[in-house]
């Protein structure tokens, strides 16, 4: 229970958890800049709520009507002081603009992909083909009655999509009907996959483990019943598992 | 009742309610980046590092 209530605690599981506030674990560089461009951001809100909350309380105290009883009906404006509350948002704008741009373009980067893996949304699971087409499979939901002990609720899939770590992976994305979107937090994943389409981004996974994500695009009655889970192994093993 | 004209008020209020409200908001903010931020990436390259010594240990 305390766990829940530290906001602190930077350790938290691959999968959401209960009252979770904040990221997950970040699993891949895009993540860690994502979670970095967001507490940089984070540190321009804190300077802007003190500067407006100061303000705020400091115009309440000095300038109520027992201090002023002079309404001022022709002070309608003042240029300076217009000037002033436009130009510097806009400087905080291009402030923020600049290290966004730059994640932005550093996340389309595809550096030679060791591996190339589509991803099809389905009404309502997720295939994956790879070698182009020649090995493909389905990724279904586990229902409730066939969860062992330790699988996630709505999140854990028959199928998991297994990757190896520390390697450059091609994502192709595409829908079969609808649009859906594939997404999975801790790996900075968040892709639409509109049929007639392909969307790709690419991706490495810094550490072994299950990393898990949901349908982001509202696509019908099971939308939150088309869960992803990822499995990144280490290289040998996933050589041996390919097998 | 005479009122007496406001007048000095940017003199007086202004350059102390600025430097107040940015230096507490810089402060807090810095307060944040490193006691926060900072410390939590460091947790994180500090399980790497860990995994790095745990694959190097289990080589040998
Ligand atoms: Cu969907």
């Amino acid at each position: 229970m305390l766990q829940f209530l530290s906001l602190f605690n930077t350790i938290f599981n691959d999968a959401p958890q209960p009252w979770q506030l904040g990221f997950q674990d970040s699993a891949a560089p895009g993540f860690t800049g994502i979670v970095t461009l967001h507490n940089t951001i984070g540190f321009y809100l804190i300077v802007i709520c003190f500067s407006v909350f100061w303000a705020l309380f400091s115009i309440i105290y000095y300038y109520n009507t027992n201090k002023n009883p002079i309404a001022h009906k022709y002070l309608t404006h003042g240029t300076v002081v217009e000037l002033v509350w436009t130009i510097t948002p806009a400087l905080i704008l291009i402030a923020i603009a600049f290290p966004s741009f730059r994640l932005l373009y550093l996340m389309d980067e595809v550096i030679s992909p060791t591996l190339t893996i589509k991803a099809v949304g389905h009404q309502w699971y997720w295939s994956y083909e790879l070698s182009d087409g020649c090995y493909r499979f389905d990724s279904y939901m586990l229902p409730e009655s066939d969860l062992e002990l330790g699988q996630f609720r709505l999140l854990d899939v028959d199928n998991k999509l297994i990757v190896p770590v520390d390697c450059h992976i091609r994502l192709i994305v595409t829908g079969a009907d609808v649009i859906h979107s594939y997404a999975v937090p801790s790996l900075g994943l968040k892709l639409d996959a509109v049929p007639g389409r392909l969307n790709q981004v690419s991706f490495l996974v810094e550490r072994t483990g299950t990393f898990y994500g949901q349908c982001s695009e509202i696509c019908g009655v099971w939308h939150g019943f088309m869960p992803i889970a990822i499995e990144a192994v280490s290289t040998p093993q996933f050589l041996i598992m390919g097998r | 009742m005479a009122i007496a004209p406001i007048t000095g008020k940017l003199r007086k209020r202004l350059w102390l309610d600025v430097g107040c409200a940015f230096g507490l908001g810089v402060s807090a903010a810095y307060a944040y980046w490193y006691g926060y931020h900072l410390k939590a990436l460091e947790h994180q390259e500090q399980f790497y590092v860990k995994l790095e010594r745990e694959r190097a240990a289990a080589r040998q």
